[in-house]
């Protein structure tokens, strides 16, 4: 089965980047441009990984995950940052609201491809393609 | 004594209590002086005065008692002159003489027949009027007394003593320098308690200021100056805190702005960035070798745009960091590393890099990382700006400091891109800044790390001959114990 990946970010153009990137290595990529449908999304169709953006109009990153994380059926759900903020505390603070990772933006795409792998190492499946 | 001497100095208080004191004790004891003399001066002269009327007016009862004494018995005599004794207390000894100098009478060993030596007496007994001699402790008046056709029968001499006069000049001396002593002390009290007016709103002035929360209330200091005074502390102060206020303002809208812009700045390179990449893996599509050329063009821009996004965010991450991991580290050692890396980039324009260590050093106490980027930042520069020649570094001693010189022969700078040179976003000129890309930052980072160090920095440089940038930073006080290790990070 192929794993389905969730992205969240307002920007359409870097969603049509990750979308080019990600379905070329394979896995099945849902694009959503902003939080609340985020979460909406999330439950439905329950993906393997959400990348999300930090700083969104509207409901931001910060309270994606904590709504996530509150939700019985997605609390288990991976989550990455994914987000221009590179400083120490935000990555701490990131850690501690329960996101497993934390992809820097500006990205290349091999590092993102690697990143995303990496995560699915980590908790357990395998990315088939 | 020490300890006391700078507590007067240091108290506004005490300078003045003991400057009023002083002087009116100086006033006292002058207007004392005039009193006492005054007094005891008139005293004498009282003194004398009275004992020789009573002298005179005794001599002749005396003279009268003595023939009686013939006729009524000597205890009848005796009692008459213990009674004159008793009538002036300074009255010590009534003598009686013959004209040949015999003793007549002694009031203290009673009747007595005896040859009487002293010359200098014989002549006063022996005179028929009344002389009158100040004799050590005693004052002497000598009387005589004549019969009834005008015969020099016998003379009578009195002594007084000086001992009660003395004991009340004495008395008064204590009197006044008392009342002077008592009232100096009470002037230094009142003096004291009075200055308080003054130092009292001082110092609580001074004590509100220095708290953590400065707050001053005016009210509590009245109307008078100090109480203007303290009105327009607190109205500066107020202000002051005003102006801090809307510079931390100020300050944080330009760090809100900064991160909004290098947010801004991000996301389209990202997408940019991100697809051209994306495009040169081939994924897409075969790119044909032209195709991918120009491609790579937009890459290498894309990075440098990438570079200044950068280094704005990081100058804005500069200034929060305060924190320095000192510790002492060999100065030779960090810059031959420095040149050794930066030695490929000079050879590559053709320039020299050399460095000369000048003096035995101690150790340096900083951040050695910190220490590193400053030199990295300026040979850079030094580099990036010189076409001939080279660069060249020089260490120093300079007191308890070390001293760095980074002189290169490169295009330079007039004296007003010299000045501005450390301010931040600014390069010497817009033409520079094209030729030779980087906002502007890389200094005042430098100026900032070199300051949180506690050392200088400044630049002597002119236009087409060099520019020579100098700093110091401290070296290790406590001695040479610890020669540095070596490894990085």
């Amino acid at each position: 089965m192929r794993k389905k990946i969730m992205v969240v970010d307002d920007e359409e153009d870097i969603l049509s980047l990750i979308r080019e990137i990600l379905e070329g290595e394979g896995y099945g990529v849902i694009c959503v441009n902003n939080g609340e449908e985020a979460v909406i999304k999330a439950v439905e169709l329950q993906p393997d990984l959400i990348l999300l953006d930090i700083m969104m109009p509207g409901m931001d990153g910060w309270e994606v995950v904590k709504l996530l994380k509150e939700h019985e059926s997605t609390k288990d759900i991976p989550v990455a940052f994914l987000t221009c903020k590179g400083e120490l505390r935000d990555k701490i603070m990131a850690l501690q609201e329960g996101a497993c990772h934390y992809i820097t933006k500006p990205f290349t795409p091999q590092r993102l491809v690697e990143e995303v792998k990496m995560i699915f190492e980590r908790t357990g499946g395998e990315g088939d393609k | 004594m020490m300890g006391w001497f700078s507590r007067v100095k240091n108290s506004i208080r005490w300078k003045i209590s003991i400057f009023i004191t002083v002087f009116f004790l100086f006033l006292f004891l002058l207007s004392g002086t005039v009193v006492y003399v005054f007094f005891t001066r008139n005293l004498e002269k009282v003194f004398y005065e009275t004992n020789l009327s009573f002298s005179r007016i005794s001599g002749e009862e005396i003279g009268r008692i003595f023939e009686e004494y013939f006729s009524g018995g000597f205890p009848y005599f005796e009692e008459r002159v213990n009674l004159l004794k008793k009538m002036n207390p300074h009255l010590e000894k009534i003598q009686i003489f013959s004209t040949n100098g015999y003793i007549l009478y002694d009031s203290h060993l009673g009747k007595i027949k005896k040859e009487y030596k002293e010359e200098e007496v014989m002549e006063r007994i022996k005179k028929v009027s009344v002389t009158r001699v100040k004799k050590g402790n005693y004052f002497e008046v000598v009387v005589p007394i004549m019969g009834i056709w005008g015969r020099h029968l016998y003379s009578v001499r009195f002594l007084y003593s000086f001992e009660k006069i003395k004991r009340i000049k004495r008395k008064l001396g204590w009197g006044i320098f008392l009342g002077i002593l008592l009232a100096g002390l009470t002037i230094f009290y009142v003096s004291y308690f009075a200055s308080k007016m003054i130092t009292g709103p001082v110092e609580r002035l001074s004590s509100s200021l220095m708290k953590k929360e400065v707050k001053i209330n005016p009210e509590e200091y009245g109307e008078d100056e100090i109480g203007k005074f303290a009105r327009f502390l607190s109205l500066t102060l107020e202000n002051l805190k005003n102006a801090l206020r809307e510079l931390e303002e100020a300050n944080r809208a330009k760090d809100r702005i900064l991160e909004n812009v290098s947010h801004e700045l991000k996301t389209p390179l990202t997408a940019a960035k991100g697809y051209v990449e994306y495009i040169l893996t081939g994924k897409m599509g075969k790119v044909d070798r032209k195709i991918e050329e120009a491609l790579k063009v937009v890459k290498r821009n894309l990075d440098r745009l990438e570079g200044r996004v950068h280094e704005l965010l990081r100058a804005r991450e500069e200034e929060y960091k305060k924190e320095y991991e000192k510790r002492n580290f060999s100065l030779k050692l960090l810059v031959r590393e420095v040149v050794e890396e930066m030695k490929k980039r000079a050879e590559e324009k053709g320039l020299y890099l050399r460095y000369l260590i000048l003096d035995e050093l101690p150790p340096v106490y900083g951040d050695r990382e910190k220490i590193r980027e400053v030199f990295e930042n300026l040979l850079d520069n030094a580099i990036k700006f010189t076409d001939n020649g080279g660069v060249e570094i020089k260490v120093e001693r300079e007191g308890n400091m070390a001293r760095i010189s980074v002189k290169d022969t490169g295009i330079g700078m007039d004296e007003e891109e010299a000045k501005r040179v450390f301010d931040k976003f600014t390069q010497a000129s817009p033409e520079i800044s094209r030729r030779f890309g980087g906002v502007g930052l890389g200094l005042s980072i430098v100026k900032s790390i070199i300051e949180a160090h506690g050392g200088r920095i400044w630049v002597e440089s002119r236009k087409n001959e060099g520019s020579t940038f100098y700093f110091t930073i401290p070296l290790y006080a406590g001695g040479e114990d610890e020669e540095e290790d070596y490894g990085r990070g």
